[in-house]
C-alpha cells in the first residue's frame, strides 16, 4: 500500500441533521490519512459543528459511511462512535463534570477507554507539565479559567493517545503560547501517525497549518482538496490566499 | 410569561426602579408558584396536602383545649431559637438580572432605585415571616408562659429588624470572601447572630424593662435603615447580586426540581471538601472500580444528595425500629429495594452528564461499574439497618440476644451482595425492555 493509499478514516456522509429525515447535510465526504492536518472550513452555519457531532455518535439523523483503517492495539470503533481510543474530541466549548477535580477528570477519561493506571500517571505527568496544570491537578476546573478549562479539554484528548484528533474551533479561547503548545502536540501525534481533522474561521492560520481542506457551505462541501485544488475550484491564479477563495467560492452559492 | 400583559407588564411599561423591581418580584414568585404547581397538582393537593394541613390545623388546635404536658416543660430560648433559624436562612434581595448589565447598571440612579426598592421589600419580608412565626407561637405560649400580645409584637418586630441586619451582614460578607473561606464566614456569623440572639430576645419577653425594649426595637430599626442607605451606595456589586438572585429562587423551587435537568451548581470551593485526597479507596483497581469509585466521589460531594441519603438512611432506621420484628424485616426488604432504585437512577443521570456522555462506553463495563457503585452505598446503609434490628432485638429479649447486634449484619453483608446481583439483572432486564420497546415505536 503506497503513501497515497493509506488512510485512517474515510466517512461518506450521506445525510445528516437534528430531526429525523430532514437533513441539514448532504454529500459530504472527508478522509482523513496518518499525519495529516485537514481544515474543515466553513461560514457560519455552513455544517462544520453537525459534521463533527455526526462522527461522534451525537446526531439523531446520520445516514453516512463511516470507516476505519484497522489499527495495531486500538479497538474497531463502530459508526459513529464517541471518545475512545480512535477518536478524541476537543470541543470549542469546554465540557466538564462539576463535581470531578482535574485529575479525577484524567481519571474517568483513562477508565472508560481502557487505560491503565500506570499508563495514566505516565502519560499525564508529561501533558499536565506540557499545559502547566500539574500545579492545580487536585482543583476542580469548573473553577479555571475559560483558558485553563480549555486546556483540561486537551489532556483529556491527549490522554486517550487516539488515532484522530476531532479539533473544533482550536484558536478560540486559548492564549498564543497555549495555541503553540496545541500545535507542537498536535505535530507529535502526526509523528506518531495521528490524523488531525479541525474546524477553524481562522483561514489564515488554516492556510498555514493543514495539508488539505474540505469547504462546507449550506450544508453541503462546495470544495475539496489541497490549496492548489481550492484554487482551481474557484478559478484564481496561483497564491491567491485561501481567505479569497473561500469569498470567492461562498458568495455566488449566496446570491442563488 | 409575557412582559407585555396584566399587571407585570403594566409595571414594567411604566419605567421606574421601583416598578421594575417590583414587576421582577412578581413574576419571581410567580414563576416559583408555577414550579411548585408541576408537583403540587390537584391530586397531591386533594390527598395530600389538604389532608395534612387539615391534620396539622387539628393537632394546632389541640394544643389550646388540651396543653399536653410537654408544652411547659419547652424551654424559655425555644421560640427565640425558631425565629433565629428562620432569620438566618434569609438573603438581601435586589432583583437584578443579566440583562441589566447592557444598560440598565450605567445609571446610578436605577441602581440606587432598585437596590432601595430590594432592601424594602426584604424588610417587609423579614417583618411578614416573624410576624407570622409569632402569631403561631404566640397562642400556645401565652397560656404556659404567660406572653401577652405586646410581648409578641415586641419579639416579632426586633426578629424582623434582626432579620435585616442579618440579610445585610450576609451581603457583605458574601461580596468579602469566596469559596470556603465565604462559607466559613457565613457560617460563624449565623451563628454569632443565633447567640446574640437569643439573650436579647429573652431579655425582650422578660417584661421588666418595656422602655428599654421598645428603646432597643428604635434602635435596631434605625440601625437597619443605616445599614441600607450604606448598601445603596456600594458599588461593584451586580455579579454577588445576580448569584444571589440564583440562590433565592434555586432555594425557593430546589426541592421540586430535583429531579429535572438543571444548571450545575458549582462547588463552594477550589478544591473538594469532601474525599479531597486522591488516594483510591478501593483495593480492587479493575476498570469498572476505578469508574465506580469516581461516581462514588461525586455523589458524596453533592450536598443535596448526601442530605437525601442520610435521610433515607434515618428513614430507614425509624422504619425498621418502630414496627414488630417480623414486620420490620419486611421493612427491611422493601427499603433495600428502594434504595437501590434511586441509586440506579442517580446512576443512570450521572452517566448522562456530558462529559460522561463525551466517551464510548463499553456495555459490560458500564454495568459492572454500575453495579460495584450501587453496592458501595447499599451495603453499609443496609448493615447500619440490619444494626438497628439486631439492637431491636436485644432491647426487647436482653441476655444473650444482644449478639443479633453483630450476627444480623454479618449474615447481611452477603445478602446484600446477593440483592444487589438480583437487583443488576431485574434492572438491566428492565432497562433492555424499554429500549426494544423504543427501537419498535422508532420503526
Amino acid at each position: 500500500m503506497n503513501a497515497d493509499e493509506r488512510w485512517l478514516m474515510r466517512a461518506s456522509i450521506e445525510a445528516a441533521g437534528y430531526e429525523q429525515g430532514k437533513a441539514v447535510l448532504r454529500d459530504v465526504r472527508l478522509e482523513v490519512k496518518p499525519g495529516e492536518r485537514v481544515g474543515l472550513l466553513g461560514p457560519n452555519g455552513a455544517g462544520k459543528s453537525t459534521v463533527m457531532k455526526g462522527l461522534l455518535g451525537q446526531l439523531p439523523y446520520w445516514k453516512a459511511d463511516v470507516q476505519w483503517q484497522a489499527q495495531p492495539g486500538k479497538e474497531s470503533a463502530g459508526q459513529g462512535s464517541a471518545m475512545n481510543s480512535l477518536l478524541a474530541y476537543i470541543p470549542e466549548q469546554p465540557i466538564l463534570y462539576e463535581r470531578f477535580t482535574l485529575w479525577e477528570h484524567l481519571q474517568l477519561a483513562a477508565a472508560v477507554c481502557g487505560i491503565s493506571e500506570a499508563q495514566l500517571a505516565e502519560r499525564a505527568e508529561g501533558l499536565l507539565n506540557r499545559f502547566r496544570l500539574n500545579h492545580v491537578r487536585d482543583d476542580y476546573p469548573i473553577k479555571f479559567s475559560k483558558g485553563m478549562q480549555q486546556k483540561t479539554m486537551l489532556v483529556a484528548a491527549f490522554l486517550l493517545e487516539p488515532a484522530l484528533y476531532l479539533v473544533d474551533e482550536p484558536f478560540i479561547g486559548l492564549d498564543p503560547a497555549a495555541v503553540m503548545e496545541l500545535l507542537e502536540a498536535l505535530d507529535e501525534e502526526r509523528a506518531r501517525g495521528a490524523g488531525v481533522l479541525l474546524t477553524t474561521h481562522v483561514l489564515d492560520s488554516a492556510e498555514r497549518l493543514c495539508d488539505r481542506f474540505v469547504l462546507v457551505h449550506q450544508g453541503t462541501a462546495a470544495a475539496s482538496g489541497t490549496v492548489a485544488d481550492i484554487r482551481a475550484a474557484a478559478g484564481m491564479p496561483d497564491g491567491t490566499p485561501l481567505f479569497d477563495c473561500f469569498h470567492k467560492l461562498t458568495k455566488p452559492m449566496e446570491a442563488s | 410569561m409575557k412582559p407585555g400583559g396584566g399587571l407585570t407588564g403594566s409595571l414594567r411599561r411604566s419605567g421606574s426602579p421601583i416598578r421594575l423591581a417590583l414587576s421582577r418580584c412578581f413574576v419571581f414568585w410567580r414563576k416559583s408558584a408555577s414550579a411548585w404547581r408541576m408537583t403540587l397538582d390537584w391530586t397531591v393537593v386533594l390527598y395530600l396536602v389538604l389532608p395534612a394541613l387539615w391534620v396539622a390545623g387539628g393537632m394546632y388546635a389541640d394544643l389550646f383545649r388540651h396543653p399536653p404536658d410537654w408544652l411547659g416543660r419547652v424551654p424559655e430560648w425555644a421560640p427565640a431559637a425558631i425565629l433565629a433559624v428562620l432569620m438566618v436562612r434569609a438573603r438581601l434581595r435586589t432583583f437584578a438580572e443579566y440583562g441589566d448589565g447592557l444598560f440598565l447598571r450605567a445609571s446610578g440612579k436605577w441602581v440606587r432605585g432598585m437596590a432601595a426598592t430590594g432592601l424594602a421589600y426584604t424588610m417587609a419580608a423579614r417583618l411578614a415571616v416573624a410576624g407570622v412565626a409569632t402569631a403561631l407561637l404566640l397562642p400556645p405560649l401565652a397560656a404556659t408562659a404567660g406572653w401577652g400580645f405586646g410581648q409578641g409584637a415586641l419579639l416579632a418586630a426586633a426578629a424582623g429588624f434582626m432579620g435585616f441586619v442579618w440579610t445585610c451582614a450576609r451581603d457583605a460578607a458574601e461580596r468579602r470572601w469566596l469559596g470556603a473561606r465565604r462559607v466559613l464566614a457565613v457560617n460563624a456569623l449565623r451563628a454569632a447572630f443565633i447567640a446574640a440572639w437569643i439573650p436579647a430576645a429573652r431579655w425582650l419577653v422578660g417584661g421588666d424593662e418595656p422602655a428599654a425594649a421598645v428603646a432597643f426595637n428604635a434602635a435596631l430599626a434605625a440601625c437597619s435603615a443605616l445599614l441600607g442607605w450604606r448598601r445603596t451606595m456600594v458599588s461593584g456589586t451586580f455579579a454577588h447580586e445576580l448569584e444571589a438572585e440564583r440562590q433565592a429562587y434555586a432555594d425557593n423551587v430546589g426541592w421540586v426540581l430535583m429531579d429535572t435537568e438543571k444548571a450545575p451548581t458549582p462547588p463552594a470551593g477550589r478544591r473538594p471538601w469532601v474525599l479531597r485526597n486522591p488516594r483510591p479507596l478501593l483495593k480492587r483497581r479493575s476498570e469498572p472500580a476505578r469508574i465506580a469509585e469516581l461516581w462514588l466521589r461525586s455523589l458524596l460531594r453533592d450536598g443535596a444528595q448526601t442530605a437525601t441519603l442520610l435521610r433515607f438512611a434515618c428513614l430507614g432506621i425509624t422504619a425498621v425500629w418502630l414496627p414488630p420484628l417480623w414486620l420490620a424485616a419486611i421493612a427491611w426488604i422493601g427499603m433495600i429495594a428502594l434504595l437501590a432504585l434511586w441509586l440506579d437512577g442517580l446512576w443512570d443521570r450521572w452517566l448522562s452528564e456530558r462529559y460522561m456522555a463525551l466517551f464510548g462506553w463499553q456495555e459490560d463495563v458500564r454495568r459492572e461499574a454500575g453495579d460495584v457503585g450501587r453496592l458501595l452505598l447499599l451495603r453499609p446503609v443496609g448493615l447500619a439497618w440490619c444494626a438497628v434490628i439486631g439492637l431491636h432485638v436485644g432491647w426487647m429479649h436482653g441476655g444473650l440476644w444482644w449478639s443479633a447486634a453483630a450476627l444480623l449484619p454479618a449474615v447481611g453483608y452477603p445478602l446484600l451482595g446477593w440483592i444487589n446481583a438480583a437487583a443488576s439483572r431485574t434492572l438491566a432486564a428492565r432497562a433492555s425492555r424499554s429500549s426494544r420497546k423504543d427501537a419498535g415505536k422508532a420503526t
